[in-house]
């Protein structure tokens, strides 16, 4: 399969400023345009490893970044992402393009892709056991989700599980996982060999970068695989590392309030749901340290019907 | 690029034949025109939901996934509001997309919209407004100005929102602004409302809910779904024309109802973009209020170029002029021109301060 | 209303999903969720598999739970089936 990597930087340019990159990132394709370097050499580092397609494919989504045709080009520069036309959130500064682009993915996806649930949730597996790790943000699921990924885990996603609603299926998406503040130095220190794309300084989340995925986890990114564990991880300073099973009716509640789109499907929605609290082993996780949080998710074992 | 949502709608099947590339300037096409999901159920209809590749169809499967809760959270809402105009001596008239749904109409599938619609006589509208307050309906945070608009001028109640539902209800006493140079009788369409099977719940007579939907296109000024609007009135027109007389009896009614300028303009381009055939003789019939030659060669470049260029990959030059010029005239057909350049200067100066 | 004469039956709307004692119930036209306590889950989880007369829905209790004070739990069941129908989790069918 042809990869990113393969191309040279200038042909990279060249179909950004022209008819688009056509991006294959696990279920989607995505066709993206850009005037700007700073996407150019982003997709570079955190996308090489991923297959493309040519634009005349079917696309997903049509997203465009760039800096408007304004005085705005200069002073103060910002960048607008859109998709198809159409501009989705407020402008943002040039210098966060990246992560801007990063978010406008998962926004397209949050938005659109309602063949699949869709819970606010890092997704990894290793040794066909798959463990959805929903957290609101501060929560430490990225950078557990990293570590993980360090560790010979799969990556599905470090932002958001999707299932199949057909067949209660995880379908990875993996992408490049971001990471915030101090996360960034922790996981530059923890994970030896980790390809960290460009720090953006000063956006609403604080400094955000991003990792890209192993290419073990891309070349997999089509092999789908039923969940085995829903596990709540929390980060405390200095606590010991604790799983304490989480009662079904309980964590029930919590993936309906972690999924983006339960609401839009109404009952078909929560039934998936259902399925998958009744299919998993249900935990919470509390740690201090990577390594003792990590030794503890290897401990879990696929429950007795997966 | 053409626009394949016309094509599609016209021919269905020729859909089947798109190249993948074709799908995907269908797909976002349909979804800037609002009918993603309606396509869905026109392909299921046809039989031909198995012959799209699986990347569109999943596009399709999932917009109409969604809208599928929507009409579930719509039908909950009728379900509401019935309750509280039980303990009125009113008839709760619904309106547009929820009195599509209500009546099961084959243009309610697929459709999103956010607000409810009803339809009220304007003697009662005090007492329908209490009474919905009881029930947890309170008027939306508006501006003052909007508010005076609203209550002098319009031809709807400041829309309502429900306390906890958070959901959204236009309350009509017309269906036209009062200002307006057309002037359809309330009292005419509350007398030929009629009632669906065990409910207490009504919906205009078939030809008041066309003309209504005609009326709003034409002279509403929100050309951004026009096409979508258009496919509407077709889809009501070929639902109730079983008998072949619809065109008659829509002819008969615009002329009592003073509609038969919007009338008109429908069945020409119902014609001309769907190439419908019964429009020839809605269109023909009254020759009397046909507006001259000049001012339909003009309407023909605004309306094709709204109806036809709604997205990107099948625009036209001027597409932008032409819905902005259509707006203005809605404007104008609803207000006198010394109220509406102040109007319009309000508005535009509002959205450049936001 | 005559409790008596009175069925009970959960709104088409309503889904449940039960383990043991414990439930969720999902609304699935409002989108409200509900946690349930036991006492909860036992009442609607009978009602989700068939309509239930007061009468029916007390010897139903009295099955699963040692019951001192009948009076007591006839009012309790009352009270538990207004807030039901209230939330529209359960409707009455009058015969």
């Amino acid at each position: 399969m042809k990869t990113i990597s393969q191309l040279s930087q200038t042909t990279i340019r060249d179909h950004l400023n022209g008819s688009g990159l056509g991006l294959c990132s696990g279920p989607f394709n995505i066709l993206i345009t850009s005037s700007l370097p700073a996407i150019a050499s982003g997709i570079q580092t955190l996308y090489a490893n991923f297959p493309y397609t040519d634009s005349s494919d079917f696309f997903d989504f049509h997203v465009n970044i760039d800096t408007p045709k304004t005085i705005r080009r200069w002073y103060r520069p910002k960048v607008y992402f859109s998709v198809d036309g159409k501009r989705p959130f407020k402008p943002l500064p040039k210098n966060h393009a990246l992560a801007v682009l990063e978010w406008g993915l998962n926004w397209c996806i949050a938005n659109q892709a309602h063949q699949y649930l869709m819970i606010h949730s890092a997704v990894v597996e290793k040794n066909g056991i798959a463990c959805i790790l929903p957290g609101p943000p501060g929560s430490g699921k990225s950078t557990l989700c990293a570590a993980l990924v360090a560790n010979g885990w799969r990556l599905f996603s470090d932002e958001m599980a999707l299932i199949e609603i057909e067949s209660g299926l995880l379908v990875p998406n993996p992408r490049p996982i971001s990471l915030k503040n101090q996360s960034i130095e922790i996981i530059k220190n923890y994970w030896d060999g980790a390809t960290i794309g460009p720090k953006s300084y000063g956006t609403d989340k604080g400094t955000v970068a991003h990792v890209a995925p192993p290419v073990a986890s891309v070349l997999r990114q089509f092999d789908k695989c039923l969940p085995a564990h829903v596990v709540f991880p929390k980060y405390m300073a200095e606590s010991p590392v604790t799983v304490k099973p989480l009662s079904k009716s309980q964590t029930l509640i919590q993936l309906v309030e972690s999924c983006f789109n339960h609401n839009g499907l109404g009952k078909t929605g929560f039934i998936g749901l259902s399925d998958v609290v009744d299919r998993c082993g249900c935990h919470t996780l509390t740690y201090s340290r990577l390594d003792e949080g990590i030794h503890a998710m290897e401990q879990l074992k696929a429950p007795p019907h997966v | 690029m053409s626009n394949l949502v016309i094509e599609a709608y016209r021919n269905p099947e020729a859909a089947t034949l798109f190249s993948l590339k074709a799908w995907d300037t269908f797909v976002r096409q349909s979804r800037k025109a609002n009918l993603l999901a309606s396509f869905y159920t026109i392909f299921e209809n046809h039989g031909l939901l198995d012959k799209i590749p699986s990347k569109p169809k999943t596009h399709l499967q999932a917009a109409h996934r969604f809208a599928d809760k929507h009409a579930t959270d719509i039908r909950w809402e009728i379900d509401k509001l019935s309750k509280a105009f039980d303990q009125l001596e009113q008839p709760l008239v619904l309106l547009k997309g929820a009195a599509y749904l209500a009546a099961k109409l084959p243009n309610c599938t697929g459709r999103v919209f956010q607000d409810t619609d009803i339809l009220v006589a304007e003697t009662a509208l005090t007492k329908v407004e209490n009474k919905l307050n009881q029930h947890g309906w309170y008027q939306a945070q508006i501006t003052a100005y909007d508010e005076r608009y609203y209550r002098r001028w319009s031809h709807e109640l400041p829309p309502m929102r429900h306390l906890q539902r958070k959901s959204l209800l236009d309350v009509h006493h017309r269906i036209v602004q009062p200002t307006a140079s057309l002037n359809p009788s309330t009292t005419k369409l509350l007398n030929s409302i009629q009632q669906l099977p065990a409910s207490n719940v009504f919906t205009l007579a078939p030809t008041d809910m066309i003309l209504h939907s005609i009326v709003h296109l034409f002279n509403d000024g929100e050309f951004d779904h026009a096409l979508r609007d258009l496919i509407d009135i077709d889809q009501l027109i070929r639902h109730f024309n079983t008998d072949l007389k619809l065109p008659g009896k829509l002819v008969d009614r615009a002329e009592q109802l003073d509609l038969e300028r919007p009338l008109y303009y429908a069945m020409r381009y119902l014609r001309l973009v769907f190439d419908a055939g019964y429009a020839d003789e809605g269109e023909c019939i009254h020759v009397k209020q046909k507006p001259n030659a000049v001012l339909i060669r003009l309407m023909d470049h605004l309306f094709i170029n709204a109806i036809e260029g709604h997205h990107p990959s099948c625009e036209r030059k001027g597409a932008d002029l032409a819905r902005w010029c259509l707006y203005v005239r809605a404007h104008y057909l609803r207000m006198p021109l010394h109220r509406l350049i102040p109007h319009l200067l309000y508005k535009a100066f509002q959205t450049e301060s936001h | 209303m005559d409790q008596l004469s009175s069925t009970y039956r959960l709104c088409p709307d309503v889904l449940i999903k039960r383990w043991g004692n414990e439930a969720v119930v999902f609304h699935s036209a409002s989108s409200d969720l509900y946690h349930l306590d036991e006492f909860s889950t036992c009442i609607l989880a009978r009602l989700d598999k068939q309509t239930l007369s007061h009468a029916q829905l007390i010897d139903a209790i009295q099955s699963h739970y040692q019951v001192d004070n009948l009076d007591q739990l006839k009012q309790q069941l009352t009270d538990k089936l207004n807030n039901f129908i209230r939330s529209d989790l359960v409707e009455i069918e009058t015969i």
